[in-house]
């Protein structure tokens, strides 16, 4: 049973590590403290997975696992829910435009819109990541997904802003 | 929302997470492998001080003959933890000293495997500790 969720994490692990780093790089603000939340994350997942007792998927296990790493190395408290991180897009000079738009959004919505596109998850899978229900999950990315379309598609309307 | 709308957002966030560091799994078994003693640690010394506050606490509340009655009910440690005692007691002031047979006091199942704490009582009136997971003899230590 063990070594066959060991086999379980290291199988995610090489399916995920991208997702997650891309995903942990906007809460803990540095490419080098992503990767160490990722490392750590899997390396606790590994030494404690006898805890884990399959009562919800073992990504999401991990992810939350994960969050806790990326915002104790931020300096962050450790605990959930999540609405003490402050996620925000790295390297915002690359698309300053969408940058700016997911700077409006509160930080809980910011964190579910990245679990999604840059971790990839489904709601399902951010639901438990999250500690919130799917129903919930889907009503937070609408209100984001106007909100950004407002900024993205209409920014007079949204602020009055020019470009 | 519009579908193309949805397409034009995920092709942007698709765009900025394009970062693929290299994976290192031997590290992570690594890591894991310094965890476990570490959490073993913590897991030991909680359940010492869990014991140490009931055994302090005991008189005050009137609990002696409880923690008595438990003595008498525990099983009787094992050989290399009777051992742990005879050892601790060996140069120990005489009220240090073990007055009695050590019996587990506590028996708690941790993901680490289970933790033991035996007792045995001083000639002073207080108690004697030793803390050990899986049967092993974890050390002693005297109140």
């Amino acid at each position: 049973m063990d070594d066959d969720l060991a086999r379980e994490l290291e199988a995610l692990y090489r399916s995920s590590y991208a997702r997650l780093c891309n995903t942990l790089v906007t809460v803990t603000g540095s490419r080098e403290r992503a990767r160490e939340a990722v490392q750590e994350a899997f390396a606790k997942a590994l030494a404690t997975r006898s805890q884990f007792r399959r009562e919800g998927p073992l990504e999401a296990w991990v992810w939350r696992i994960a969050l806790r790493a990326g915002a104790r190395l931020r300096g962050r408290a450790e605990t959930l829910p999540l609405e003490s991180l402050d996620p925000a897009i790295f390297d915002p000079e690359r698309d300053p435009e969408l940058a700016a738009a997911v700077r409006t959004l509160p930080p809980r919505r910011r964190l579910i819109v990245f679990l999604r596109y840059f971790g990839g998850l489904t709601y399902a899978e951010i639901a438990v990541v999250c500690g919130i229900s799917e129903g919930t999950v889907g009503a937070t990315l609408a209100r984001a997904y106007a909100t950004l379309r407002e900024e993205l598609c209409d920014p007079a309307g949204a602020g009055g802003r020019t470009r | 929302m519009s579908d193309s709308f949805e397409t034009m957002l995920e092709e942007r966030f698709a765009a900025l997470s394009d970062w693929d560091p290299s994976a290192d799994w031997s590290d992570v078994v690594a890591r894991a492998a310094a965890e476990r003693p570490r959490r073993r640690q913590r897991v030991l010394l909680a359940a010492a001080l869990v014991t140490v506050a009931a055994l302090v606490a005991a008189p005050a509340f009137g609990l002696g003959g409880h923690v008595l009655r438990l003595f008498s009910a525990g099983e009787p440690a094992p050989a290399p933890v009777a051992q742990s005692f005879l050892e601790l007691d060996r140069g120990a002031p005489f009220e240090w000293r073990s007055a009695g047979e050590a019996r587990k006091v506590l028996d708690v199942g941790t993901p680490d495997g289970r933790v033991g704490v035996w007792a045995a009582p001083s000639n002073a009136g207080g108690f004697c500790i030793a803390v050990g997971t899986a049967g092993r003899d974890g050390g002693a230590s005297t109140l």
